[in-house]
């Protein structure tokens, strides 16, 4: 195959080159010869080619006008065709200067040696690429044209674009078979990493995609597809977006036209789920929610801060003072982050006596970790959210929250549970795995809650199981039954999540208690480490401490 | 010092055996001498460069070592004489080769600050060129056949080298570690004002054509720019000259 690429102008020195052409990132590599003269005798040679293959068909004028900045000037442009079909890139342009041809730009190919009677009728092609692009294209037909192929030759293909919410394409279908030819993307696309200001004003660098100038929070750089939405406070098609009645599209990523992103909930969600990612990757191998990559979706600005006098307290519950984790969320019932909005900054909650203001929940990493863990739980031991199990279901987040901070941010981690949500940390906000009672939760069995508010005491008897993870770690006495543990050390303290995660993601049924919790994750130690290991004498007298036998 | 050593040994061999063979006549009666040499730098210096492009937002560290080798020079010059024995001259000598240099870097995170990885690899055939304008006043001892000169003065050094400015990484999820994969270089030139010493012995042939060597020392430090770094690279340049080649006498 050869292809001409033609450019003749007064400003070229005289000669000729041969040069590699690069034109679309899928198609790369065609070598053509590229003309460049300032012979007037070439340019006339071209004149009167261009006039020839216009007349024998192969060129159809495709545009002529004036010249607006150069007057006498005159500008035509070509496409090339073949048999009657058009050649895809195929095309010249020619500029006069009172009828004198001055310049002349653009790529012929010569060597085309095709049928160009399709197989495919135009009504198959389109299904096909409907099919490729999940598009109904309805309506439209697409396009015969001469396809030159990377690698040498031509084939007849129909050509058509499809733009959905997430992606516009353009297909090449071949028009003999309907296999995809060629497919390239109408957006400029590329990973990238901005500075992004957190909800507590700290600096972190984001994974985003660059796309035409605007930054999107679509992470390019980690496996899965882990892209953070912002509402921009329209609840209503937050619901329909969490009901599946409407599909989240890229309009809806959060974005900014600029390096530095300073919408501190839309830095901290998307960062704080992709460094959750990284954890259960580096520390269990386990590639996101369903191990399988399952895509993973944050939501930030359900609601408007300025909204929060007008709105119901179930809203305020709900979208306010919340994050969530729905695993059968969105029109692909894959499941969905939505971090709340907190508090306005002159809003201030009474808890007691003390007032105390809450921040985004996106802002708090613990917070972030602790609601995908709830999507680990519910791809594997999926425990029932009520009484023993739904405290063990609570407790796993808890732990798996502490452990991604101390994984992420080592230097400020501790076993608060939400502190960074909050101005002042109280109980009822925030819980504590060190030191259950100072938050008003049970550190020990033996002084649960056993009401049925919160699904059983969920929240407040999840603590027992992560006192006694913290207790396996960092060692120390229970201050309830006032035994003592010999905890691995906070050196080794993968060991014991390790433990944890084997047992609450492997071992445990669905109906878990705590005491069968205390047995798998003995048997996970076992497992691990072996019989009489340090994870295994520290994980017993845990749960020993905690009053679970 | 070697070199000059080495040097200063060469011309002492060289008067020795001038005086011994010139007594019959000290006088320098050609008007321009000319030679054209073939031969070596042998010096071989080493110099380092550090890059600091910015890389997921963070400046990363890019250190190479280079080691300028010996390599091929290619010298031609003209000696004009003035009074009695003494003269003055100009030459070009040119020298150009490639070498490999070691490259260390420590590369930025995507996604945490302040945690870089580190990075080796070689860069491969870097260019180092050294063309010398030398301007030279010269004394000149013959005898009937043999004539030496002892030279010496300015040089202007036009000095070139590749210099890496950047790396390819290939790095893969979760981006703990990185591998090097190849060298951006960027090409840096200076041109700066160092000296010349050294001795061509000719043996002539007939009245106006022999054989000669050339033993010179030639030196200037400078500094090359490099993209995004700090400071710029200081680079030693010249060093210990051998050639051998043709003498035309005029």
């Amino acid at each position: 195959m050869k292809r001409l690429r033609v450019a003749c102008g007064v400003l070229f020195v005289a000669g000729a080159v041969i040069a590699t052409q690069s034109r679309t990132a899928s198609q790369v590599g065609h070598r053509g010869v590229r003309v460049t003269s300032a012979n007037a005798d070439a340019l006339r040679d071209w004149d009167i080619r261009i006039d020839r293959m216009a007349r024998a068909g192969d060129l159809r004028l495709r545009d002529e006008r004036d010249d607006t900045m150069l007057p006498r000037r005159h500008h035509q442009r070509f496409a090339q065709l073949y048999q009657g079909v058009p050649v895809w890139g195929g095309g010249l342009t020619r500029q006069t200067d009172r009828g004198i041809t001055v310049s002349m730009f653009g790529s012929v190919y010569e060597d085309i040696n095709i049928g160009t009677d399709p197989t495919l009728s135009p009504e198959d092609a389109r299904d096909v690429i409907a099919r490729f692009s999940s598009v109904d294209l309805a309506g439209r037909l697409p396009e015969l044209v001469v396809l030159p192929l990377d690698g040498g030759g031509y084939a007849l293909a129909y050509r058509d674009q499809a733009i959905s919410a997430d992606d516009a394409s353009v297909y090449f279908v071949d028009a003999m078979d309907g296999h995809l030819r060629l497919k390239y993307s109408l957006f400029q696309n590329q990973s990238a990493v901005v500075q992004g200001i957190g909800v507590l004003g700290d600096t972190k660098k984001v994974s985003v995609l660059s796309q035409s100038g605007t930054f999107l929070a679509d992470d390019q750089l980690r496996p899965p597809s882990l892209r953070t939405f912002d509402m921009k406070g329209d609840l209503a098609a937050t619901l329909n977006v969490l009901n599946g009645v409407t599909a989240l599209s890229i309009v809806n990523l959060a974005q900014q036209p600029s390096t530095t992103w300073t919408d501190g909930p839309n830095v901290d969600g998307h960062t704080y789920e992709g460094y959750t990612y990284d954890f259960y990757f580096k520390t269990f191998g386990r590639r996101g929610l369903d191990n399988n990559n399952v895509r993973i979706v944050g939501v930030t600005h359900a609601v408007r801060l300025q909204d929060f006098q007008s709105q119901p307290a179930s809203v305020i519950g709900t979208f306010y003072l919340n994050a969530f984790y729905c695993p059968s969320c969105g029109s692909d019932r894959r499941g969905m982050m939505v971090y709340g909005e907190g508090l306005p900054n002159n809003v201030r909650l009474v808890v007691g006596s003390t007032l105390v203001g809450v921040r985004n929940f996106a802002g708090s990493i613990d917070v972030v970790a602790h609601e995908l863990t709830h999507g680990v739980t519910a791809f594997t031991s999926n425990l029932i959210p009520l009484n023993e199990s739904g405290a063990l279901n609570e407790a796993f987040s808890d732990m798996m929250g502490a452990s991604v901070e101390f994984f992420a941010k080592p230097s400020v981690a501790n076993y608060l549970m939400g502190e960074n949500l909050v101005t002042v940390p109280v109980a009822g906000l925030v819980r504590s795995l060190q030191d259950p009672l100072s938050f008003g939760t049970p550190d020990n069995y033996s002084i649960r809650l056993t009401d049925s508010a919160d699904n059983g005491e969920v929240h407040a008897n999840s603590t027992i199981a992560s006192h006694a993870f913290y207790l396996a770690i960092e060692g120390g006495t229970n201050r309830t039954s006032q035994l003592a543990v010999q905890g691995v050390g906070p050196t080794n303290r993968e060991q014991i999540e390790k433990v944890f995660y084997r047992a609450f993601t492997q071992l445990l049924p669905a109906s878990a208690t705590f005491s069968t919790a205390r047995a798998a994750t003995i048997q996970a130690a076992r497992d691990l480490y072996g019989a009489g290991s340090a994870p295994e004498r520290a994980v017993t007298q845990a749960w020993t401490a905690v009053g679970v036998n | 010092m070697r070199a000059l050593r080495l040097m200063c040994v060469t011309a002492l061999i060289l008067v020795i055996d001038v005086g011994v063979a010139g007594a019959q006549s000290n006088l320098w009666t050609d008007r321009v001498r000319v030679s054209v040499n073939v031969g070596g730098q042998l010096s071989s210096t080493t110099f380092t460069s550090t890059a600091a492009p910015l890389i997921y937002l963070e400046p990363a560290t890019i250190t190479t070592s280079y080691t300028t080798p010996k390599g091929l020079l290619f010298d031609g010059g003209f000696l004009v004489r003035v009074a009695g024995n003494f003269g003055v001259g100009a030459g070009l000598s040119a020298y150009s080769a490639h070498r490999d240099a070691a490259v260390n870097g420590s590369i930025p995170h995507p996604f945490f600050f302040n945690t870089p990885r580190t990075l080796s690899g070689t860069a491969a055939g870097l260019r180092r060129s050294e063309v010398t304008a030398n301007i030279q006043a010269a004394y000149v001892l013959v005898s009937s056949r043999l004539d030496v000169v002892f030279a010496g003065g300015p040089s202007i050094f036009r000095v070139g080298q590749d210099l890496v400015s950047n790396v390819v990484l290939a790095e893969t999820y979760p981006y703990d570690t990185v591998t090097f994969t190849s060298a951006t270089t960027e090409r840096a030139e200076r041109t700066k004002l160092g000296f010349n010493v050294g001795a061509d012995v000719g043996y002539r042939l007939s009245h106006n054509v022999g054989v000669g060597g050339l033993v010179r020392y030639s030196r200037v430090s400078l500094s090359l720019p490099l993209t995004g770094s700090a400071s710029d690279v200081s680079v030693d340049a010249g060093g210990l000259q051998v050639g051998g080649g043709v003498r035309f006498y005029f």
